[in-house]
């Protein structure tokens, strides 16, 4: 056993986590998001952060950065939540992501040969 | 009724741990971040109609260790160091730092709650190894304390001064030239400060030097106060990171040891 053959996990693991801010971004792209919901749709096995706790230390670093702003504002009667939302920074930090992406997943699919005919 | 009680207490052991190993982050930085992760817990209880210990449990599997959470914000403080880096676009952004999120939502187990507050885990639930353990423990209270005395104990009859000297210069933390300034810039602190304030000045002429000399004895300490500071928080963010490492090299090492069956 060489550990050769845990590379793609670990990989995968890497890119999932060096994604999450991206995915935030085009999450709150289409409007406001309450922390608790965010959190479950980032995290878990269909998300990109394996934990649900370890995403709320990059929400807070976006908000330090001026990506995402929060409000509190009550989910249902009666229960107050902080509500995330993108700013125009955040935004515009999402477009460049974007940008970045379809060009490296073009050149990524013509390299390991997944590249629609 | 029982097992709400148990279930309350798995919570705030998890809640203490977790304000554990945030220790070393600003308390404008931990307690928001702690009121977050209480609220999520307490949003993810409601959702769970009749939940049992193990319902509990794994909620906080899902949310992760504290160790694990620690991590991932030493990580997040290196890129926010870093500054705009990746897929930033070339045109600065303003940095606005939101100061909004101090509020509780009402109800919930929190950092305010002296049930949950950071105290020291059991022996065996602590950071795991490394020297790191040994940096972050280190940089603990006292050099808090003796920064904040070298700058304002001189005003408690000069006492509280000379005690924060000799935190600094019993500390491992910071280096000789630290200690220099520190203890040299200015002796006192803010005291000489108070002394020029009060002197009578009577002889003509002598405002302006009286001016300068005042604002120097305040700026003087006030600077070397942040560079203490500075010193601080770069250390901390060091041996942050320095875990970092060191649990990662640790889990590399475990899966070798298993790989090779001698786990």
């Amino acid at each position: 056993m060489t550990g050769m053959e845990n590379r793609p996990a670990e990989l995968v693991g890497r890119m999932r986590h060096d994604v999450i801010e991206y995915c935030a971004l085009g999450l709150l792209s289409g409007g406001p998001w309450g922390a608790f919901d965010l959190v479950r749709a980032l995290a878990g096995e269909v998300g990109v952060s394996p934990r649900e706790g370890t995403v709320y230390p990059v929400l807070a670093r976006m908000r330090q950065e001026g990506l995402v702003t929060t409000a509190w504002r009550e989910a249902e009667p009666g229960r107050p939540c902080r509500f995330y939302e993108v700013t125009p920074a955040g935004r515009a930090v999402l477009e460049s992501f974007v940008g970045e992406w379809l060009s490296i997943r073009a050149r990524i699919d013509a390299f390991v040969g997944t590249a629609e005919a | 009724m029982n097992e709400r009680r148990r279930q309350d207490a798995l919570v705030r052991e998890y809640l203490r741990r977790l304000g554990w190993s945030l220790r070393e982050l600003r308390p404008d930085e931990r307690e928001p971040l702690m009121a977050e992760i209480s609220d999520h817990i307490a949003t993810a209880r409601g959702l769970l109609a009749a939940p049992t210990d193990d319902d509990v449990r794994g909620l906080l599997e899902r949310l992760g260790s504290p160790e694990e959470i620690s991590a991932e914000v030493a990580k997040q403080e290196a890129l926010r160091w870093a500054g705009p880096i990746r897929y930033r676009p070339t045109v600065a952004q303003p940095l606005e730092v939101h100061v909004d999120e101090i509020e509780r939502v009402p109800g919930g187990e929190g950092p305010h709650d002296p049930a949950v507050a950071p105290s020291p885990p059991p022996a065996s639930t602590g950071p795991t190894s490394t020297a790191a353990f040994v940096a972050a423990a280190a940089i603990g209270d006292p050099e808090l304390r003796a920064v904040n005395l070298l700058l304002a104990g001189g005003l408690l009859l000069g006492v509280g001064w000379v005690v924060g000297a000799v935190l600094l210069w019993r500390s491992k933390v910071f280096t000789l030239v630290d200690k220099v300034v520190g203890t040299l810039v200015l002796p006192g602190g803010v005291l000489p400060a108070v002394y020029v304030l009060f002197r009578p000045v009577d002889a003509p002429g002598t405002s302006l030097a009286h001016v300068v000399e005042l604002a120097a004895c305040m700026l003087l300490p006030l600077l070397t106060s942040t560079y203490l500071h500075r010193r601080l928080r770069a250390v901390k963010l060091r041996s942050g990171f320095e875990s970092f490492r060191a649990r990662r090299a640790a889990h590399a090492a475990e899966r070798e040891r298993n790989e090779m069956g001698l786990g």
